[in-house]
């Protein structure tokens, strides 16, 4: 009879028989213990280090090296050597020269030379791509002999520190210079860090491998390799690491956090970051355009609530623009506090009549604290009687619609951290005047601060001190004029299992140097 | 039949078309300048520009739209935003994961849902018929994105017997590699003999298969038992018992062939069914498919993407059609004669 | 129950369904009590769904909060109960735009025939040409993510299918004598065809509407949940699941709730549909 049926049983008899000896035969879940895991949600785009601007980072700070590292621990000297053993600068601060490392080699096995290095800065800066423009200042970059490198700048600029950045410094081989970025992005790497780039499988992880020639050498348990594993979902990468199927990852929603504290398989380390989080204020746009409608915006903020309950400890209260862990930092500057009725005698001043009280606020979907701290807002705001329409998106989409004044809304979340170790980025990037509008989204235009924040840049590299003072008087401004709500200096908050240490974040990198990473015993 | 085949290739050619055209223009009106996403962290405002002159977002949409078409009729759909690849490329790799994904589901649906139609139509009004029928109207109802979860909440985070996402185990795939000849893992790891690998990839197919397949299903399951009555009524059917053929003989000889062609449009419907849930299963199991890249690639503003995956999903779905379609006319002799 | 169904008159077959078909009395049944749920809201809802109070977050089920509470210590219970508001607004709003595009376009087609009809149905044909759910998607992109562009996304994706039916049974009615008369007396086309034409096509439309009903709530939800839809501080289901992402393993209670109560409702409302059906056009076949 019906042969059909006969077959369709077997059929489904095999694929039973198939699925229960696959699940019947996992492997045990033990693993080598000098591998380590770490879930990323994203894939790497730019493999070219010219270019990389993202979180690609993460990756790349293990395979490459810039010429000086950043520490924030060595507190009044934090720059140490990297692939330069020394460096100098010249009286009049416009010529910088650095002494290479002698006897590093490339992971393709070219030799790090003076020629070498200046081949790769050359090349990222005429790329124009990603961070290049840190390097604004430079003149001209020489090899003067093999392991001496010459940096002439057209103005004074800190240029150790600006080699010391994430983006745009990092130093990789001739040889790969010259085969450009399509062959970076076939998945190809070439620097000289600890670890070289062992497999990339698109969509599905990124593999490392220790660089048995690393000039700083190895120890026994070290890590002999690392597997960026893609998991985009925040809720898969919990299970994941509860499973012991990661050592680290990088999302994390806040409520999760307190569970983990209390769980002794997984550790939870904060560190100080570089990163701030405020919502900018649209000084153009009717109503906030009023700045006693702003300032009454900045005291409607439930500052507490929002560090403590919403960012449940990855957060401090911010006090103005420059993080608490950069210097530059003033832990005088008289900022606004949570106080709805002061709040409501502002609106009042303010020239806005009541039916005009009606505020848009964007921020980024994804980000859960964004949304509960705008929903936290709204809450508030309606309490005075200001309607906040929220608006969600994607960054790509809300920044675009910032940037347009015409579509801009009244206030949009913004996090920012400096492309190199300085408070003058944010003062710059963010409020100096911009005409069209790019990350000054307060469109903030006043020449009084432009020409503080200009003069306390020119004086950086050669005396600290007055710059920082011009910079505490542009803070003071921005605080007086209500151009934002400055309310989190975030903590980096690293979450992983409890057998590891030596995950020692830094504050100048978004990434965990695995070279230091040690499996405990047991 | 071929002059039909010819016509309907020709209007599948002209549908396509018109997919991507409508594409082209919602995508180009998609809120957002699409180069933020692909320039990194912060990029300058000269960066931007320069970008969107590369791409050429700054002629006017009609010409554009000129370029896109002259390109894509090549083949070229450009590239990414996201990835910075050629976008068929990207397609082809994450397609597969998909079509295995869907192939299976279907599979699957099929499995279950024809027996569970016949056992209901055989044994009609019986507690078996009345709890089959309430259990696929429950089934069509659950939310796909609901069901998902349960399955993890389940399978992954209670019994700890499932993995909770992906394609295949990391270890795994680093340590017994395998080339990707179909793309279809199931196939590839038994050609290189990884067993292994084949086991893995099992496993991590269960959880998403059965969120896929289960409202499919249900609707296989109708469509089987009540074609399947109806068919019971018929006078041949009844001659045929009437000779004393065996029961089950004359269920899945005779009364199932006349479900035949009803089934088949179901299959086709199913097909497409498939490809829009895999959206949602796909992004609530970190499936790496073409779903999950056609959702961030519209949240990218990444719009060649967006055409190229669209285009993609409409030809699967059409050409299954224009399959049933045919099928249609070679089982009907009616159809055949007009 | 196609065989003998000609010949009883509806009202019999209405109470033959009411007395006979327990299924379709729970439908209706869950029908009317998600109705009354979404009317009186204010009323039994014991919390405000939209207070947020951080001492209370996540926290189990209890007498006090019979569904938990959400990551800002909102009580899930009462958000549920305003959630129907949103989902049975959004199977209604979305069902009656389709039908509002689907109408005239199968009208106008069905009546006019020839280049008309071909093509509005090939442009009819492009839109069914799009998977389900992935024509919405990309439209809610393309208008911006909110519940009402996801509705009119939904809305657009889904009228040919209207539109077919419509002209399906305008074909059928055509070439009828009191159809040819009215044409032949020089009555306006409109006319003939709201007077003629469209009683004709209210049967299949209701048994249509009725079976996608439940469809367009899920997704509508679905939409939400994957952060397209409907944002706060609207309530929505999907979008409460969606919002729990992250947490639902350790907190189930965040998304399990919404989720049953989508579920429930889709499938009353199901039930009633197949009812709906039964009792209106016996010989409707299952189209998905």
């Amino acid at each position: 009879m019906g042969r059909l049926l006969k077959a369709f049983w077997i059929a489904g008899f095999l694929a039973i028989v198939i699925v229960c000896l696959s699940v019947a035969l996992a492997p045990d879940r033990v693993r080598d213990p000098n591998t380590v895991i770490y879930a990323t949600y994203g894939d790497i785009k730019d493999w070219d280090p010219a270019v990389a601007f993202s979180l690609e980072v993460m990756v790349l700070a293990n395979i490459y090296e810039p010429l000086v590292y950043y520490d924030h621990t060595r507190k009044d000297d934090p720059l140490e050597p990297a692939l330069a053993e020394s460096w100098s600068v010249s009286e009049d601060g416009l010529t910088w020269t650095f002494k290479l490392r002698e006897g590093v080699y490339f992971h393709d096995g070219e030799p790090l030379t003076a020629e070498a290095a200046r081949l790769s800065l050359t090349r990222t800066i005429e790329l124009a791509k990603g961070g290049f423009y840190i390097w604004d200042a430079v003149k001209e970059i020489r090899a003067i002999d093999n392991l001496r490198l010459e940096i002439e700048t057209k103005y004074p600029a800190p240029i150790d520190l600006i080699a010391s950045s994430q983006y745009a410094a990092y130093i990789y081989s001739p040889a790969a210079a010259n085969a450009g970025t399509d062959w970076f992005d076939e998945g190809n790497a070439a620097g000289t860090g600890p670890y070289y780039l062992r497999q990339w499988d698109r969509n599905q992880q990124v593999v490392l491998e220790r660089n048995e020639e690393h000039w700083a050498g190895w120890s026994d348990d070290s890590i002999d390799r690392v597997i960026y594993k893609i998991v985009r979902e925040s809720a898969t990468q919990v299970q994941l690491l509860l499973a012991g199927e990661t050592d680290f990852i990088s999302l994390i929603s806040v409520d999760l956090v307190s569970a983990f504290e209390e769980n002794p398989d997984i550790t939870v380390e904060y560190i100080p970051s570089w990163k701030n989080s405020q919502f900018l204020i649209n000084t153009q746009q009717w109503p906030t355009s009023d700045v006693n409608f702003r300032r009454a915006l900045t005291y409607a903020w439930d500052y507490q609530s929002v560090t403590e309950n919403i960012y449940a400890g990855s957060a401090e209260t911010a006090r103005g623009i420059i993080p608490a862990s950069l210097w530059g930092h003033d832990a005088a500057l008289e900022t606004p506090g949570f106080d709805l009725e002061k709040a409501q005698q502002l609106l009042d001043a303010s020239g806005v009549p009541q039916e005009d009280r009606k505020i848009s606020i964007a921020y980024i979907s994804s980000s859960e604290a964004y949304q509960n701290a705008a929903e936290l807002f709204q809450r508030n705001l309606s309490k005075i009687g200001v309607e906040v329409e929220l608006r969600p998106g994607p960054w790509g989409t809300i920044w675009d619609a910032a940037k347009n004044p015409n579509s801009a809304p009244n206030a949009i979340s913004m996090t920012w951290w400096p492309t190199y170790a300085t408070p003058s980025d944010w003062l710059t990037g963010l409020f100096q005047t911009e005409e069209p509008a790019n990350f000054n989204l307060s469109y903030y235009a006043n020449p009084a601060y432009d020409e503080l924040v200009q003069a306390g840049l020119r004086l950086e590299a050669m005396d600290r001190a007055a710059a920082i003072e011009k910079y505490q008087a542009a803070q003071r401004m921005l605080i007086k004029d209500a151009v934002a709500v400055f309310y989190a200096d975030l903590k980096e908050r690293i979450v992983h299992s409890a057998g590891l240490s030596g995950v020692n974040p830094n504050p100048a990198y978004n990434a965990i140097f695995f070279r230091e990473v040690r499996r405990k015993d047991g | 039949m071929v002059r039909i085949i010819v016509q309907r290739v020709l209007l599948m050619g002209l549908i396509l078309i018109g997919v991507i055209t409508v594409t082209f223009f919602l995508s180009r009106v998609l809120p957002g300048s699409p180069v933020e996403m692909m320039l990194g962290a912060k990029p300058t405002a000269e960066q931007i520009a320069k970008a969107e002159e590369e791409l050429g977002l700054n002629k006017p949409l009609v010409q554009q739209y000129g370029i896109f078409l002259k390109k894509a009729a090549q083949g070229n759909f450009g590239d990414s935003l996201i990835t910075g690849r050629p976008v068929t490329e990207d397609v082809y790799l994450r397609a597969t994961a998909t079509l295995e994904l869907v192939t299976l589901a279907l599979m699957l649906a099929l499995m279950v849902g024809l027996p569970l139609g016949v056992k209901a139509a055989v044994k009609k009004e019986t507690l078996l018929d009345h709890s089959v029928r309430m259990g696929s109207v429950a089934a069509v109802a659950i939310p796909v994105f609901f069901l998902g979860l349960l399955l993890q909440i389940f399978f992954a985070g209670v019994l700890n017997l499932l993995p909770l996402q992906g394609r295949i185990d990391s270890g795994v795939l680093l340590d017994s590699p395998f080339q990707r000849v179909t793309g279809f893992y199931l196939i590839d790891t038994l050609v290189a003999g990884e067993f292994g690998a084949f086991a893995s990839t099992v496993r991590h197919l269960l959880l998403p298969v059965i969120t896929l397949s289960l409202a499919s299903t249900a609707s296989i399951v109708r469509i089987t038992r009540s074609t399947m009555i109806e068919a019971m009524q018929q006078d041949y059917i009844q001659t045929v018992r009437a000779y004393g053929i065996e029961q089950t003989d004359i269920h899945y000889r005779y009364a199932l062939k006349a479900t035949l062609i009803p089934l088949l449009t179901v299959v086709g419907l199913t097909y497409g069914f498939m490809l829009g849930g895999s959206i949602i299963v796909e992004y609530v199991f970190d499936w790496p498919g073409v779903g999950g890249y056609m959702v961030q690639a519209l949240l990218n503003n990444d719009f060649p993407a967006v055409i190229g995956v669209t285009f993609f999903v409409a030809f699967a779905y059409l050409s299954i059609n224009l399959i049933v379609d045919l099928l249609y006319h070679v089982l009907d002799p009616r159809l055949r004669k007009s | 129950m196609s065989a003998e169904g000609d010949k009883i008159t509806f009202r019999e077959k209405a109470t033959d369904l009411l007395k006979h078909n327990r299924l379709f009395v729970v439908g209706l049944g869950i029908a009317l009590a998600f109705i009354l749920i979404a009317l009186a809201a204010p009323l039994i809802a014991p919390k405000d769904p939209l207070a947020v109070n951080f001492d209370a977050k996540l926290m189990t089920p209890s007498i006090e909060h019979l569904f938990g509470t959400d990551v800002l210590g909102r009580d899930i219970f009462s958000r549920v109960l305003y959630g129907a508001r949103t989902s049975l607004m959004t199977g209604l709003l979305v069902v009656s735009v389709a039908l509002l595009i689907g109408l005239p376009v199968g009208l106008m087609a069905g009546y006019f025939g020839g280049r008309i009809d071909m093509i509005l149905m090939r442009v009819a044909d492009i839109f069914l040409a799009f998977p389900p759910l992935l024509l919405p998607i990309a439209i809610t992109a393309a208008l911006g993510p909110g519940l009402y562009n996801a509705l009119m996304a939904l809305a657009i994706s889904w009228f040919p299918w209207y539109a077919r039916i419509v002209r399906a049974s305008v074909i059928s009615v055509k070439e009828e004598l009191f159809v040819k008369s009215s044409q032949a007396m020089g009555t306006h086309p409109v006319r003939i065809m709201l007077r003629h034409v469209l009683p004709n096509a209210t049967t299949p439309v209701i048994v249509q509407g009725s079976m996608d009903f439940g469809y367009t709530i899920l997704a509508a939800a679905s939409l939400s949940f994957i952060g397209m839809g409907a944002r706060p501080p609207t309530i929505e289901w999907g979008l409460m699941i969606s919002n729990s992402r992250s947490i639902f393993l350790e907190y189930w209670w965040t998304a399990f709730f919404p989720g049953l109560a989508i579920f429930i409702l889709v499938w009353g409302v199901n039930l009633l549909g197949d009812g709906i059906r039964d009792l209106l056009d016996p010989h409707y076949t299952d189209k998905r």
